[in-house]
């Protein structure tokens, strides 16, 4: 077992540095650096120069590279170019905000999603079910960026029952959270009503129909619990998905998370900064990955033995 | 099917643990954010994030404006009549004691906010380590011209500069002076709680969220008016303004062209409207051999109709350029027309001169300035029109500025501020040989540039600044279109606001009505 978690983890390393190096050198490909954005229009380019020199971004990359590596090995993850503080440092301060947002977006769409779905399912082919099937679609096709700025527009100005943007409060949060919602919701929705018609049509609903039981037994009690199982997977996957997609999001709500900063980093160039976006992303997903092989090594032994 | 539960349960507990860790950790927060009106708060939105509020080190518009409210200069610009000058603040008087050196005498009396008197030791510290060059400031740029700092007493400081230079008052408007021991103790920290003289101290500055100002009791001058000023950081401009229109803010910088009827109709709110001191042109690529040739460029200013943009796209909010200076600078020759508009001329010259219709590349940010993509698009329009064969390219600016930098367009457009009132600063990397972005080359335009930075007379300077605003105008290596408009949306309960030519939101002064 001991060699099996031993072996995973360094080929989690393996991937940990592939991902370093790609954002690396992907960084210094594109156009353009940090220098020349920080002093902008005015500056000359003995300026320009001086300063990449200080920040050794003059060095061929490869030595940059090395040098990176040789700070991240003793957790050294660099400063911010534009902010002057620990890159980590902020990210765990943008972490927070996103978390929040991907977990409440996350509930909104279950709440909702859910119910909606089976109640579709139930109605098959009924008046209800096409107006459940075209929200769902709708849902699905909208752009978050449209259905944010209606949403701020009537709610928040036309109404003025919520605030426009901003963090703080609880109130802020239902329209950002809303919007990054709707389209695991209408996702979620049209899963569940297709698996809810599925498990629907299986024999032992019609043995528990043939037993007398009152239909809504019959729904809740032994449809429901089948019929979520490919819903669940489905979450788990797109909860990942929000993590991406909350970056516009963010972005339109003066979110303070990890979307807001990463859009602005990249718009500095702010090379360490990306970097350690880069990673700590790269980290979350390998640490899933992770935990994931080794509890289902614990289930199913003969991994380990084909491994 | 049991691996893939098994990775959604672990992700899902994940998320759940540690959203509920944040939740006990901001969990006091949200009761003193209620959205409502304040009486004693000023909330500003403002369309970007400071990244760092350590005075010696902010390089952005909205960072300017937050650290106008808590640190200030030793001199800075004063705007009387549309006209600027330079004033003391924290320097109680100025001298020029020769072709050198300069004297700088303190007022008496000034604490800064951690309650340590302000000395000439403190001003020796920020200018020292902003020329070091381990701080990596571009901030080094206004003040390279020092040579040596001395202090003399507790409140007289001396600067002597490398060479006879008129740009060094100038620089130092855009220095504000910090607290030395604050920055020893502080470390990084420094860049979000920032310790100055300003008539409001930092409470709290949230990244990508908030900055947060209080009232300083202990101000030497003038108190300011609110208690306190938050600024809320709102990247999308419609947002700002719908933050605006439902009063979460009060008021809201950098609203577009296309929405001011919006705001002038909406009963609540007041709009503000300036010409600044940035100057929009369009920079000739002297590389193109077309380019080169005056006839051409004079082909291409006369084919662009700037009163159309400023009147249609700009919404009239502005005026056309006539130079390559703003109105208001030391020296803006006011004696010059606004750029001819004759399309049939440019058609006439283009056709003199055999255009073969070789593609010209046309650059231009998006985003940037107000309405940048609208105006570029209808300047390519206008020079299709006159027979010129464009290709425009509009890119985000971080994308844009590194193609100008290898001299890929021909011609391309940006806003040049003249921030320091100091013309040879903002015009030196277009106009003077030396690291002239499009190339232009003028030997006489050198040794005029090169006799103004060392003449430290304003009627001296003036007279060469004049001469040559009217080369440039003359010999086309920019294309000046018009000064950038500069709208800021108020809501019609507050008090006391005043736009500025540079930009800065400046609202020590402006309260909301209770």
């Amino acid at each position: 077992m001991a060699k099996f978690i031993f072996k995973r983890l360094l080929q989690s390393i393996i991937v940990l540095i592939g991902a370093s190096a790609i954002a690396f050198i992907l960084l210094r490909i594109i156009p353009g650096d940090p220098v020349m954005l920080m002093l902008s229009e005015n500056a000359t380019d003995e300026e320009i120069n001086q300063m990449r020199e200080q920040m050794g971004l003059n060095l061929p990359i490869w030595q940059q590279y090395i040098d990176y590596v040789k700070q991240m090995i003793v957790f050294d993850f660099g400063h911010s170019i534009s902010r002057g503080l620990p890159s980590m440092q902020l990210i765990l301060n943008h972490l927070p905000a996103t978390l929040l947002l991907v977990f409440w977006a996350m509930v909104m769409a279950i709440v909702i999603a859910i119910p909606l779905g089976m109640f579709a399912a139930v109605k098959k082919n009924s008046f209800s079910d096409y107006i459940v099937s075209i929200l769902a679609l709708l849902g699905q096709s909208v752009p978050s960026y449209w259905l944010g700025m209606m949403l701020i527009l009537l709610l928040a100005v036309h109404f003025g029952i919520l605030p426009t943007s901003g963090y703080g409060h609880w109130s802020h949060i239902i329209l950002p959270a809303f919007t990054l919602a709707i389209y695991q919701l209408a996702l979620i929705a049209r899963l569940m009503r297709s698996s809810t018609l599925d498990v629907l049509n299986l024999d032992y609903v019609r043995t528990a129909r043939a037993k007398g039981l009152p239909e809504i037994v019959v729904i809740f009690k032994h449809v429901f619990k089948n019929a979520l199982i490919p819903t669940i997977t489905m979450i788990g996957l797109q909860t990942g998905q929000l993590l991406g997609g909350a970056i516009i999001t963010e972005f339109i709500f003066s979110w303070p998370g990890l979307g807001f900063l990463t859009v602005q980093s990249i718009q500095a160039q702010d090379y360490p900064m990306i970097q350690s976006l880069v990673i700590v992303s790269a980290i979350v997903f390998i640490v899933i990955n992770l935990l994931v092989d080794i509890i289902y090594a614990v289930v199913d032994r003969r991994i380990i033995v084909d491994s | 099917m049991v691996k893939r539960i098994v990775r959604v349960s672990i992700f899902v507990l994940t998320i759940v643990c540690l959203v509920a860790c944040t939740d006990a950790a901001s969990g006091g927060e949200g009761a003193d954010n209620d959205p409502g009106n304040e009486t004693k708060e000023l909330i500003v939105a403002t369309g970007a994030d400071p990244t760092t509020l350590d005075g010696r080190k902010t390089w952005s518009g909205p960072g300017y404006s937050m650290n106008a409210h808590m640190m200030e200069p030793l001199v800075f610009r004063e705007i009387v009549d549309n006209k600027v000058n330079i004033v003391g603040v924290l320097a109680e008087e100025f001298e020029n004691m020769d072709d050198l050196n300069w004297k700088f005498t303190l007022r008496e009396g000034v604490t800064f906010h951690n309650g340590v008197p302000l000395t000439s030791e403190a001003v020796k510290f920020t200018l020292e380590t902003i020329l070091d060059p381990e701080l990596n400031s571009p901030l080094a740029q206004w003040i390279s011209d020092i040579d040596e700092i001395t202090t003399d007493g507790e409140l007289i400081v001396n600067i002597k500069t490398k060479t006879p230079t008129r740009g060094l008052l100038s620089g130092l408007t855009q220095i504000p002076i910090i607290e030395p021991s604050a920055v020893e103790e502080l470390g990084e920290e420094f860049n979000i709680k920032p310790v100055g003289t300003g008539p409001y101290k930092i409470v709290e500055y949230k990244a990508n969220s908030s900055v947060e100002l209080e009232r300083y009791d202990d101000y030497w001058g003038e108190a300011g008016v609110s208690e306190r000023i938050k600024f809320l950081i709102m990247p999308e401009n419609a947002v700002r303004l719908a933050a605006l229109q439902s009063g979460d803010v009060h008021i809201a910088e950098n609203i577009s062209a296309d929405k001011v009827e919006e705001v002038e109709s909406d009963p609540n709110l007041d709009l503000y409207v300036t010409e600044t001191l940035r100057v929009n042109l369009l920079v000739i690529n002297f590389d193109n051999p077309w380019m080169e040739k005056k006839e051409f460029r004079e082909a291409l200013s006369m084919a662009i109709d700037r009163e159309l943009i400023v009147n249609n796209i700009l919404g009239g909010n502005t005026i056309p350029a006539s130079s390559a200076s703003p109105p208001g600078t030391i020296g803006f020759h006011d004696g010059l027309p606004v750029y001819e508009y004759d399309i049939e001329k440019a058609k006439k010259l283009l056709a003199e001169m055999d255009y073969d219709g070789s593609p010209i590349k046309m650059g231009a940010p998006s985003g940037r300035y107000a309405m940048d993509r609208q105006v570029n698009e209808a300047i390519a329009g206008m020079l299709e029109d006159a027979g010129i064969n464009v290709e425009l390219e509009t890119l985000e600016f971080s994308s844009f500025l590194p193609k100008t930098d290898e001299r890929y367009y021909d011609i391309y457009y940006i806003g040049l501020a003249d921030l320091t009132i100091n013309p040879p600063l903002h015009w030196g990397s277009y106009y003077h040989s030396k690291n002239s972005q499009g190339g232009y080359t003028n030997p006489e335009v050198d040794n005029l540039m090169d006799q103004a930075v060392e003449t430290i007379d304003d009627e001296e300077a003036i007279v060469l600044f004049k001469e040559l605003q009217e080369i440039f105008y003359e010999d086309k290596p920019t294309l000046p279109l018009y000064y950038e408009p500069h709208m800021v949306g108020v809501r019609k309960d507050v008090q006391d606001f005043l736009p500025r030519l540079d930009e800065y939101i400046i609202v020590r002064d402006a309260y909301v009505e209770p």
